[in-house]
């Protein structure tokens, strides 16, 4: 037998009806044509209910003027709907990128207050995981805000404050502020971020060439430190102090009651997870990691840092991304304390004759971009972690 | 002069006496070091002053007659008085089946098959973090052999039964101690009742499953059935659907027909288990039309109306999640990509906004003719989103095995179809158990948001509807109906949260 | 050993055409490519294996040797070139590729056994599934194969109660119910403790008793030089020398060869 002088595959074609290729795409083509089918049927009703309660289905709703005012802030009623949108997203940012920021701190401390060598530390971090971490969201918003804030805090005239920093009523929370471009200071801290990793690099250098500790947090901090204060100081930021004048409070960021409650729910509720999520983490890291650092002769906080944290941390990110976007995403449970975040926009809008279903498609898009952007992060923050395998 | 060195002679030191073991616990777990000892004091001086003021709060200031007088309201809505007997009879109905699966897998006597793949981990017991710790520990160590001591110190095979109940004790006590609360705050006699027997019932399905031999429970599961029949017969099921009433009663019939044949088949040709599910899934049914034939559903409402969407959520979710799951992995792309897409919607979208699109803009999706209840929408809307989550749970568990699984099946010559319902499925699915466990609670606790969306009066918003009742108008009572929600919710979860973890210490979650 | 004819002087070029067994071609691959994106892992492979034939694939790892037997029962898919089984051709009628993987049977490295069902049934599943016999039929089948690779006492069990020379034997089993024209191995002992290798090296030393035809895919050179017709030694995609086992193993031809046994022997 010789072996044949072209590689013909073709010969011998099955026939259609046998062949795995042509099957396969058959079976695909026939789900797609049904999805398909089910999309254009479902459209083509909500085009005809449209019709037929003289309803418009395009987007064009988004330049009328709004008609209502968001609660919490001083939008206009004749300000078109695409601007009622804009802030009930931005007012969304404001309540989940606090609600990230304050959620980690708390979760990450009570995580590593669950794992405590004080029993009682660890004994009352774990109550209260254990307790938040099986309620709903929900009950923990309503006692917050119906329960606490429109029971127990004190009328204007009465107001709770803390020297110079807060004063806190029934009407509203207010927290000192600074005076100035919010976006000039996020820019002066991540310069003095920058500067202080820049630091971290140079001290590294220096302590690889000497061997000597490299200090990184004694250099860097003050370097930051001084960067931004010398912006505050140069860029004239001033300091903005709540005052209590009789029953009215001036200065500083106002929060209002429904922003506080749902923010103190979420951050409450949120912590409990991570804090599972950080302990988890640093307990699924192998024993013997700490055993061989030991081993080593490491310290216990060189054995942390170099060792333990930073296996910890690579299992703990997807977990801790995932409560990332459920924060996000329950921060439209807000809307039911009306606070006017987008979900509530787009239910005043709808009440005062927008179209429904563009109205809820267009959030739910919103609502999805911004899922979408934090995946990608966190994605992008994973992979930079992972650990390099064969 | 030689220098002979000679060992020192010991030095008799007086051995100090065993010292009490609370004392070195004390000293290693609250001042180890001053520090230590003074959030020690501090930590006491406040949990001290909490559990004063807790205290104070329960059994003195608390003013719960708003809880007592409005039980029913709480756990069944305003569900009409007089058929609350259809709850009874399918909790009691549910006790029941829940004992003769107990008792059954008590008889079964065959090893405990190891899991393949990793186990996925119950993501609310993050202790075990599956993929994670599986990542770490399979670049650092060896993976951990099979756990044969953690097998058997759950494996209670050779416990007496008062160990065993002793034991049962110490996993449910929230559950336990939940029940006689309510039942504590029972006005009249009825919950005790009905508590009691559902105890009855449960232990009474216990002592069916495991002793009655084989053959017989077959025998009684299909009697079961021909009786759920005649129960279709005599209540017309489809007359929703508008069909004459005899066609209805017929089909009704058929349908209880063909799910006990299909059920008795399998049982006889395969094992009791298949059995047993066809009973359940078709008792569900029967539980199903029982409970709302007379009583429609808005009057639905309280701790039965949460228990019932979740319930029914996840059951209707499963089969959508499966096929999500299996065509997300698809190497078919235009399925892939129709999967994935669904599945990244549902899980990029909160799930209150879709309730309240569901409640508001739901009717312009279907013709006219056709106006679905509130209810309906919300079962429609948590099966849908449920299902994208269930989806990502069952892909974990389908990639966790391994790929010689299916290349052994292909290499014999199975179907695509027949891989995957007889290989790859048991396996898969077996694996997700306890992460299935927890989405199931997260369900749970996300029915709380129908009270918001859509107006239902559910447990949670039943907290609030409490506070307006007649003489509870205007006193601030939310600071005791809304804890007392919030414990019914944690009793709950709670249960439910650590039975899935020992589920995972059973299976074995983690790397292989 | 059956009777086959004793090729002594055998041709080696890469195209390994000659070969023993009864005479008749059981598994013919023809100018065979596969490539896995830019990586080639086989280039232009010609093999002919006869009915009865015994062949042992050598090479290093990353040679191609699992590729090229992957590709015949379909579990990967041949970019160019033509592989025929038993007269039937390897294409993308799904007829086809069903037809040779019913009269193949594969044992692979990690066993593969299905954790979930008893000995007894993962050696059913396929007779019943596939070739629809009836349940009794197949049991008496399933014995009959467990009692050939001497564990009929474990018919009862679960896969993760048996050691990995059992399991594998299990795993041999299972291929041998469907009744294959051809058993395929893909490194069977590699994953086994070293005390367990023997059970399954004289399984399969019994099988080609029998007068199974068998390609395998394997470092045990005990076995290459007892069992097999021939040898086929592979390196980078390609055949570099076929020989039997005589000449392979005293006075191989090729240097590549040379170097492969210098570094193993």
């Amino acid at each position: 037998m010789t072996a044949p002088a072209t590689l013909d595959k073709q010969a011998g074609r099955p026939p259609l009806w046998r062949d795995v290729r042509v099957l396969s795409w058959t079976f695909q083509l026939a789900v797609v044509g049904l999805v398909v089918l089910l999309v254009s049927w479902l459209w083509g009703n909500v085009q005809s209910n449209s019709d037929r309660l003289n309803i418009d289905t395009g987007f064009d709703f988004l330049d009328q003027p709004a008609g209502f005012p968001i609660p919490g802030s001083d939008f206009r009623n004749n300000q078109p709907i695409s601007d009622a949108v804009v802030e009930g997203l931005l007012n969304t940012i404001r309540l989940a990128a606090a609600g990230l920021v304050l959620a980690t701190l708390l979760g990450v401390l009570l995580g590593i207050a669950r794992l405590s060598g004080n029993f009682l530390v660890r004994t009352g971090a774990k109550f209260y995981v254990e307790f938040v971490r099986n309620i709903p969201l929900l009950s923990l918003l309503y006692l917050i805000y119906l329960a606490v804030i429109l029971t127990v805090f004190p009328r204007p005239v009465d107001s709770w404050t803390l020297e110079g920093l807060a004063v806190l009523n029934v009407r509203g929370s207010h927290v000192a502020w600074f005076d100035g471009s919010a976006l000039a200071l996020i820019g002066i801290v991540v310069l003095g971020m920058a500067a202080a990793w820049g630091v971290g690099r140079w001290r590294t250098t220096v302590a690889e060439r000497t061997g000597q500790p490299a200090r990184t947090a004694l250099f860097a901090l003050p370097v930051m430190a001084l960067i931004v204060a010398a912006g505050w100081l140069i860029g004239g930021y001033t300091l903005n102090r709540p005052e209590l004048d009789g029953n009215r409070v001036s200065g500083g960021i106002e929060m209002t009651p429904a922003y506080l409650g749902a923010l103190l729910a979420l951050v409450l509720y949120t912590s409990s997870h991570i804090a599972e999520i950080v302990r988890g983490s640093i307990q699924a890291v192998p024993i013997g990691q700490g055993e061989a650092a030991n081993a080593l002769a490491l310290s216990g906080f060189q054995r942390t840092w170099h060792v333990i944290l930073p296996q910890a941390m690579r299992i703990a990110i997807p977990p801790i991304g995932n409560q990332y976007l459920n924060l996000m995403k329950n921060s439209s449970l807000a809307a039911i304390i009306s606070y006017g975040d987008l979900t509530k926009v787009t239910e005043l809008g709808v009440a005062n004759r927008s179209p429904a279903v563009p109205a809820y498609a267009l959030t739910l898009l919103i609502y999805l971009g911004v899922s979408l952007v934090i995946s990608l992060a966190v994605n992008i923050f994973n992979r930079r972690l992972a650990l390099v395998e064969r | 002069m030689t220098a002979i060195a000679r060992a020192p002679t010991a030095v008799v030191v007086p051995v100090p006496g065993p010292v009490p073991r609370a004392l070195t616990w004390g000293r290693r777990n609250l001042f180890r070091t001053p520090i230590d000892g003074m959030v020690t004091i501090v930590a006491t001086v406040i949990a001290a002053y909490i559990g004063y003021r807790l205290f104070q709060f329960v059994f003195v200031t608390g003013r719960w007659d708003v809880v007592r007088v409005n039980l029913s309201l709480f756990l069944v809505g305003r569900f009409e008085r007089n058929e609350l007997w259809r709850p009874v009879v399918a909790v009691l109905a549910v006790a029941g089946y829940i004992g003769v699966w107990t008792g059954y897998s008590r008889t079964r006597t065959t090893a405990p098959i190891p899991a393949t793949g990793a186990v996925i981990a119950n993501p609310e017991n993050p202790t075990t973090l599956g993929g994670g710790a599986a990542v770490i520990g399979a670049v650092a160590q060896e993976p951990p052999p099979p756990s044969a001591d953690e097998a058997s110190e759950v494996d209670d095979e050779g416990a007496t039964p008062v160990e065993r109940a002793v034991d049962m004790l110490g996993r449910l006590w929230p559950l336990i101690a939940g029940v006689l609360l309510l039942l504590s705050l029972a006005t009249t006699g009825t919950p005790w009742l009905v508590a009691g027997g559902t105890v009855l019932a449960a232990g009474g399905g216990y002592l069916l499953g495991r002793f009655v031999p084989t053959r017989a429970l077959l025998v009684v599961a299909t009697l079961g059935l021909i009786v759920a029949a005649a129960y279709f017969l005599w209540v017309d099921p489809f007359n929703w659907l508008g069909v004459p009433s005899s066609v209805g009663k017929a089909l009704g019939v058929i349908a209880a027909a063909a799910v006990a044949a299909t059920a008795a088949g399998l049982a006889f040709v395969r094992r009791i288990p298949a059995a047993l599910v066809g009973v359940g899934l078709f008792g569900s049914l029967a539980l199903l039309i029982l409970l709302t034939n007379a009583v429609g559903w808005d009057d639905w409402g309280g701790l039965m109306m949460n228990i019932f969407l979740a319930v029914i959520s996840i059951g209707l979710c499963f089969p959508l999640g499966v096929l999500l799951a299996l065509g997300r992995r698809s190497k078919m792309p235009l399925i892939r990509i129709v999967c994935t897409a669904y599945i990244e919607l549902f899980r990029g979208v909160p799930l209150y906004v879709l309730l309240l699109m569901a409640g508001i803009a739901l009717g312009f999706f279907v013709p006219s003719s056709i106006t679905p209840g509130l209810v309906t929408r919300a079962i429609a809307v948590f099966t849908l989103f449920t299902a994208a989550y269930v989806a990502e749970i069952v892909r974990g568990g389908l990639q966790s095995l391994p790929r010689g699984q299916t290349e052994a099946a292909q290499a014999l010559g199975l179907s695509a179809v027949r891989t995957t319902f007889f290989i790859v499925l048991p396996q898969a699915l077996r694996n997700v158990i306890p992460a299935m466990v927890g989405q199931f609670i997260s369900l749970f606790k996300d029915t709380t948001l129908v009270g918001g969306a859509l107006g239902f009066l559910d447990l949670l918003a039943g907290s609030q509807a409490a506070t307006r009742q007649g003489d509870f108008r205007g006193q601030g009572l939310l600071g005791e109906t809304i804890p007392f929600v919030m414990l019914l919710f944690w009793v709950g979860s709670i249960t439910m949260s650590r039975e899935s973890q020992r589920l995972e210490r059973k299976l074995g979650v983690g790397t292989r | 050993m059956s009777d086959r004819d004793q090729n002594t002087d055998v041709e080696v070029f890469a195209d390994a055409t000659q070969m023993g067994g009864s005479g008749e071609v059981m598994i013919e691959l023809s100018g065979v490519v596969k490539r896995f994106g830019k990586f080639t892992a086989l280039q232009n492979i010609n093999l002919s294996v006869g009915r009865q034939e015994v062949v042992v694939v050598i090479g290093p790892s990353g040679s191609g040797k699992s590729t090229m037997i992957r590709c015949i029962n379909r579990l990967e898919e041949h970019d160019a070139g033509r592989i025929v089984v038993d007269g039937t051709e390897l294409t993308n009628d799904l007829r086809n590729i069903t037809e040779i993987r019913r009269e193949t049977g594969m044992v692979f490295q990690q066993f593969n056994l299905f954790p979930h069902l008893t000995v007894m049934d993962n050696v059913t599943l396929a007779p019943r599934q596939v070739r629809h016999t009836p349940k009794k039929e197949a049991e008496r089948l399933g014995m009959e194969m467990l009692e050939q690779v001497r564990i009929p006492e474990q018919a009862r069990k679960y896969p993760g109660q048996l050691s990995g020379g059992q399991q594998q034997r299990v795993a041999i089993a299972r291929a041998l119910a469907m009744k294959p024209k051809v058993m395929l191995f893909d490194e069977p002992t590699s994953a086994l403790d070293p005390e367990m290798i023997n059970e399954v090296l004289d399984t399969m030393k019994d099988l080609a008793r029998e007068g199974m035809t068998m390609i395998v895919v394997t470092h045990e050179m005990g076995f290459a030089k007892e069992v097999a017709d021939r040898v086929v030694f592979m390196a980078d995609g390609q055949i570099v020398e076929v020989g039997t086992p005589e000449h392979f193993f005293k006075d191989p031809t090729e240097d590549r060869t040379k170097l492969f046994l210098s570094q193993i022997l």
